[in-house]
């Protein structure tokens, strides 16, 4: 865990409180959802990333302020024959991030339906986040930024296009659903990039950063 | 801020021996530098490898006193190779660790297996120079190591207590291998009075809580000892246990337990001996005039015991997989080969000509395609076979899998037939040869695939119920920590162990499986064996639900395969040899009457149709293509048969011999065997491809046309 992402507990002295979160991911098949994982913790992308198979498991740390968040990651199997396990995954999950593939507009459809069932069936409070990943394909987009924002807004999720690849993004779609999680007094503080230590990503998207709705 | 990393340790040509799917370069290692650092955010261990070490020093200043935070060195303009290898890059921070696991001291180099809190388990690092053990005296600084009792090469890190610190530098003593040096008996000392309470009054003990029992008793009897002196208090303890409670039998495994009550006591587990790969002249020698294989069983029995030489098979496997008839001389099997050829390049056209149009109102294909293209793309890909963009063995990969969409429309494509297909393509080198060898092997596990997962939950509990005889201990820690349902198995079961072994091991795993000995269920006895061998880092380290999956998870590509053979071969004699082994776990081993069969067809009837067989597997795949094929795509989409119900219709009965499928062939389908006849030849000339192709697809499409009509 936490070999690269590395922003790990506060070194001794002042540290805060510690808040534990299971969060899964959701999604078609080959949209990034394993990606988006060993980015955010292990900083790393590999082209051809193996399907996952049952289901992987990873936890990772970040720093909000004097809150230590550490996430319990549950990575699942996206093929619809699968589908039957996932609620074994995200029974008593405090968030989810549904992945869908901006070039692939069936995902978007299929991420719907997994946003549909979240809100069924999931913890009433879950925190939904919905990534529109492989933004790096802008070339070969096929499902719009305001469609799936306008989606989003209208479902009261959190929105963010990601890339695995590039990186953009995905600390910060983490570190909003951190944000967003409930631990009392850390809303609404616009976050110092220092206290996250998330800043792997390429230059250019720090405005992107606080997209904590 | 300011700080500065500074290192603690450093140790040179500490190597991680990677997962190069090849057998020509298996012993492929990774150099890299393992570092002790006391970071800002805490100490750590790291180890990165030689070239990212290299990139680093060059573009950022980098020495051992100012270490580089590794962060800003992500970047995706790394090169491929690079990446490669960063990925094996190992950091944690000391408090995270669990356990560690050394190699034993006869081992050549030492290596260290490090295991986190979450259950993350690192690969081996080897330390081909020496330093492991400065390492861990380094490490012994910051935290408290004491040796397993249960498993000598296992140790647990003790959280934070500054009381145990004495006793965890008396622990350490046991890597200068002086280690008789401290020695403990907890039933005479007296410093542990719960023990004596325990031993006084185990049965309200125990009803108190079989957690607090176990979590008692192995802080008692985990206090550090040497491992050849715990042997006998724990048997005293079984003793004094016996005398209070008549009747329960005391489990005396070497491990102390979380349930030290067991009703079962198996057999001594015999010794196992594996043998050599069958090599080829062993192999020419079982051949008769005529080309028939004289002693079938014996060869499967050498098959069992050592696999086969990879030089042999693309043969061997032609046989195993049901290509060829155990019982066929050569020109049978020249006939069968023709057959085949044909019949591949009929189904394979049914999908090549379907157009663009056509597929618009054929979404359940469309679909089908769409998953294989997502799947073929990233199977196997650092393998030398399937390495490299636009190789072209991805798209033999590829037709392979939409033929058997064609050949098996029912089940279709699901994720995780690629791990199936590619090891078997590797060996086979040849489009048609591994599509029937594939359909063989799917025979086996084509429930696995099934859409309500049947298949998959039935297996898992098989495990469950064989593990509450083979090691109920294990099984109630697996219980109690909501892992009864052995899903923690699923990857292991669903593609037959193909992402827990190297490709090389793969191939020689399966080759045993797929002879059927001992029994046809070997592969859930090789998950017993398996999760034997990762007891004692379960227990000990009280992994929970996430922690025992991501444990096992992690081990993959580090279980040695042989060792792993011989332990569930000893399980099964155990199991087998076991007096009062229920019924329902004879049936599960094959073990059930009738008795005078042969192990290996006992075990084809109770499961899946016996694609080894001889008879039954040809004909079934007769009737599969010639007749069920048309039946299924007529029936449209939703018709949800299985392929085997298909034959069963078809074949008007259970009598399912040659002469009733020939009666039930209906002339529609009669003319689809004469047209493959005709066109299928022209596609085998040419081996699918180039002018004979289209040649081919001509009469293909009239063919499709009559078959769909």
């Amino acid at each position: 865990m936490a070999s690269r992402g590395g922003p790990q507990r506060p070194n001794g002295a002042s540290q805060g409180k510690i808040c534990q979160f299971k969060l899964v991911l959701l999604g078609e098949s080959a949209v990034g959802k394993s990606s988006l994982v060993l980015r955010f913790v292990k900083g790393q992308f590999h082209e051809y990333q193996e399907s996952t198979i049952g289901a992987a498991f990873l936890t990772q740390t970040v720093c909000l302020d004097d809150t230590t968040v550490k996430f319990e990651i549950w990575d699942t199997a996206g093929q619809e024959r699968y589908h039957s396990l996932a609620p074994m995954y995200y029974r008593g999950a405090q968030a989810a991030i549904v992945v869908y593939d901006i070039t692939n507009p069936d995902t978007f459809g299929r991420a719907k339906t997994w946003v549909k069932e979240l809100q069924r069936q999931a913890s009433p409070n879950i925190v939904i986040a919905l990534a529109g990943n492989k933004a790096d394909l802008a070339s070969k987009r096929m499902v719009e930024f305001d469609e799936a924002q306008a989606y989003a807004e209208e479902n009261s999720l959190l929105f963010m296009e990601t890339s695995a690849k590039t990186a953009m993004n995905v600390n910060d779609i983490f570190l909003a659903i951190a944000k967003k999680l409930p631990k009392s007094e850390t809303s609404g503080t616009p976050q110092p990039r220092q206290g996250v230590r998330l800043n792997n990503e390429q230059g250019g998207q720090q405005s992107e950063g606080g997209c904590c709705k | 801020m300011a700080f500065q990393n500074q290192v603690l340790f450093a140790k040179d040509s500490v190597y991680v021996h990677i997962n190069v799917q090849d057998t020509k370069d298996k012993d492929a290692h990774i150099a890299g530098r393992v570092f002790l650092l006391n970071k800002p955010e805490g100490y750590f261990i790291e180890w990165k490898a030689e070239d990212v070490l290299n990139l680093e020093t060059t573009s950022e200043e980098w020495d051992v006193i100012n270490y580089k935070n590794d962060r800003e060195g992500d970047s995706v303009s790394m090169n491929a190779k690079m990446d490669a290898r960063r990925k094996y890059n190992i950091s944690f921070d000391i408090l995270d660790l669990k356990s560690f696991k050394r190699s034993a001291p006869n081992h050549g180099w030492a290596y260290i297996i490090f295991i986190l809190k979450d259950g993350t388990t690192f690969p081996a690092l080897h330390f081909h120079n020496g330093g492991s053990k400065a390492l861990l005296k380094e490490l012994e600084n910051f935290i408290y190591i004491r040796r397993s009792p249960n498993d000598p090469r296992l140790f647990l890190v003790k959280d934070h207590d500054p009381e145990q610190l004495s006793q965890s530098i008396n622990e350490l003593s046991l890597f200068t291998d002086s280690s008789g040096a401290y020695v403990q008996n907890f039933v005479n000392d007296s410093k542990h009075g719960l023990s004596k309470k325990f031993i006084k009054s185990p049965y309200t003990t125990t009803l108190g809580g079989f957690s607090k029992v176990t979590n008692f008793l192995r802080d008692v009897l985990m206090t550090p000892e040497n491992s050849q002196n715990l042997v006998r208090p724990q048997s005293e303890v079984a003793e004094l246990l016996q005398d209070d409670i008549p009747g329960m039998e005391i489990s005396q495994l070497d491990e102390p337990g979380f349930e030290m009550i067991t009703k079962t006591k198996l057999p001594p587990r015999p010794t196992v001996k594996r043998g050599d790969p069958l090599a080829s002249p062993q192999w020419n020698s079982f051949f008769d005039a005529e080309g028939r294989i004289s002693k079938v069983d014996e060869l499967k029995d050498i098959i069992f015991r050592g696999g086969v030489d990879p030089a042999l098979r693309s043969e061997v496997w032609k046989f195993l997989l049901g290509f060829y008839d155990w019982d066929s001389c050569s020109k049978k099997r020249t006939d069968q080969r023709k057959r085949k050829v044909d019949e591949y390049f009929r189904m394979k056209l049914q999908w090549k000509t379907i157009s663009a149009e056509q597929e618009k109102r054929f979404t359940l294909l469309k679909e089908r395609r769409g998953l294989i293209d997502k799947d073929v793309m990233r199977t196997d890909r650092t393998h030398k076979f399937f390495a490299g963009d636009k190789n072209p063995n991805l798209q033999v990969l590829y037709d392979i899998l939409m033929t058997y969409c064609m050949y098996n429309f029912d089940l279709g494509y699901v994720q995780g037939m690629s791990d199936i297909l590619s090891p078997i393509l590797v060996v086979m080198e040849n489009e048609v040869d591994a599509f029937w060898c594939f359909a063989g092997a799917m025979e086996r596990v084509c429930h696995n695939f099934e859409m309500d997962q049947n298949g998959m939950k039935v297996q898992l509990s098989q495990i469950h119920k064989l593990m509450q005889i083979q090691d109920p201990e294990l099984c109630a820690y697996l219980e109690a920590h909501d892992s009864g349902n052995f899903y923690f198995c699923f990857r292991w079961i669903l593609i037959v162990f193909k992402r827990e072994f190297h490709f090389h091991e793969i191939q020689r795993l399966w080759e045993v499986i797929w002879t059927d000995r001992p029994c046809s269920n070997f592969h859930l006895i090789i998950s017993l064996a398996i999760l034997e061998s990762e007891k004692s880092t379960l227990l000990e380290n009280k992994f929970g639900f996430t922690e025992i999956l991501k444990h096992i998870n992690d081990i993959s590509l580090s279980i040695p395969l042989e060792e792993t053979l011989r332990k569930a071969e000893g399980i099964f004699l155990q199991l087998r040899d076991y007096k009062k082994l229920p019924i329902s776990l004879k049936e599960i081993l094959g073990l059930l009457p009738p008795a005078h069969v042969p192990a290996s067809q006992s075990m084809e009837n109770s499961m899946f149709m016996g694609s080894t067989s001889n008879s039954s597997s040809s004909l079934q795949q007769e009737a599969g293509v010639k007749v069920d094929t048309p039946t299924l795509m007529a029936g449209g989409a939703g018709s949800g048969a299985s392929s085997v119900k298909g034959v069963t219709r078809s074949g008007s009965g259970s009598d399912l011999t040659k002469g009733t499928v020939g009666a039930a062939c209906s002339a529609n389908v009669a003319r689809s065997i004469g047209m493959s006849a005709r066109y299928g030849g022209g596609a085998r000339q040419s081996n699918g491809g180039g002018a004979g192709g289209n040649a081919g697809a001509t009469c293909g499409m009239d063919d499709v046309h009559k078959v769909f009509t």
